[in-house]
């Protein structure tokens, strides 16, 4: 971008349209401005070094850094694209189980591992100290398990079933506690795609 | 964004998720605002769509009783596949 030189500042060519003739006049403003503000030039505008940022010339004017911006949006959303993809949430419990009864969660990608957990540690039944994790890690197109501890001492895998439309993925297992769907309780869950 | 599934389950309960969604699922609905509702998800709610999307009307959440628990199961026999490999392990069996 280049600013304009002139020999004379300010210095127009008046042609009045009742064909008298033409004359030279220097126009000056005289707003009386109280700011007064940012003058349209390279400098605000596109500095040689800031067109150089995006590999442009000195003669690059605004549009084409205006340009080179989209292009480069649009690279690193494609490459935003093939990265992996993460989503975190919760859900409350609704206290049924099986087939019929599935847990799910839409998401904005095609999950590709679900880890779900409770929100808080109860303490075991039978036990004063020991406290429980409930966790379920389930691969959506092929099913997981889950970590439930009915009593202390009795630590027990379940196998959990999946099956995914599009971006929903729907679980079931045989209780509640290893479907990670008891009633009221708050589970939360992260999801990779 | 805070959904729940307008139709409800068989005990009454709605499926429900808060966050990792952009998009409405057909069939749910937006519960706007972070206030707790009682015996969630246990209850009824009437829905009303602007520009395509459903939502939870405010304050038509009516709760339900929530059921209580199953029973707890009784716990699993103690063997497991676990310990059926290690068996096999020891009786020099070369796959299970």
């Amino acid at each position: 971008m280049k600013d304009r030189v002139p020999v004379n500042p300010g210095r127009v060519l008046i042609t009045p349209e009742n064909g008298s003739a033409a004359y030279y006049a220097t126009m000056t403003r005289a707003d009386n401005p109280t700011q007064e503000g940012t003058p349209l030039n390279k400098n605000s505008l596109l500095k040689d070094s800031t067109a150089a940022l995006f590999g442009l010339g000195v003669d690059a004017v605004p549009d084409d850094v205006l340009n080179a911006i989209k292009t480069l949006i649009d690279t690193a959303n494609a490459n935003a694209n093939t990265k992996a993809k993460i989503a975190t949430g919760s859900y409350t419990g609704t206290g049924s189980s099986g087939k019929n009864n599935k847990t799910s969660l839409t998401l904005d990608f095609a999950p590709r591992l679900i880890i779900v957990a409770r929100n808080v540690m109860d303490t075991l039944e039978g036990s004063a100290n020991v406290r429980q994790m409930d966790v379920m890690i389930l691969h959506p197109a092929v099913g997981g398990f889950s970590n439930y501890e009915f009593t202390a001492g009795a630590n027990n895998f379940y196998s959990v079933g999946s099956e995914v439309s599009g971006n929903t993925v729907s679980w079931w297992s045989k209780y509640p506690e290893s479907q990670l769907n008891v009633s009221g309780k708050t589970y939360n869950y992260v999801a990779i795609g | 964004m805070r959904i729940i599934e307008i139709a409800p389950l068989e005990n009454g309960a709605h499926r429900n998720q808060n966050g990792g969604i952009a998009v409405v699922p057909e069939g749910w609905a937006v519960i706007r605002g972070n206030e707790e509702l009682e015996n969630f998800p246990f209850g009824s709610f009437e829905v009303e769509t602007i520009d395509g999307v459903s939502y939870m009307v405010e304050d038509s959440w009516t709760p339900s009783v929530m059921p209580e628990p199953e029973p707890v199961p009784e716990p699993e026999p103690e063997t497991s596949v676990w310990d059926e490999l290690d068996a096999a392990y020891q009786e020099g069996v070369d796959s299970v």
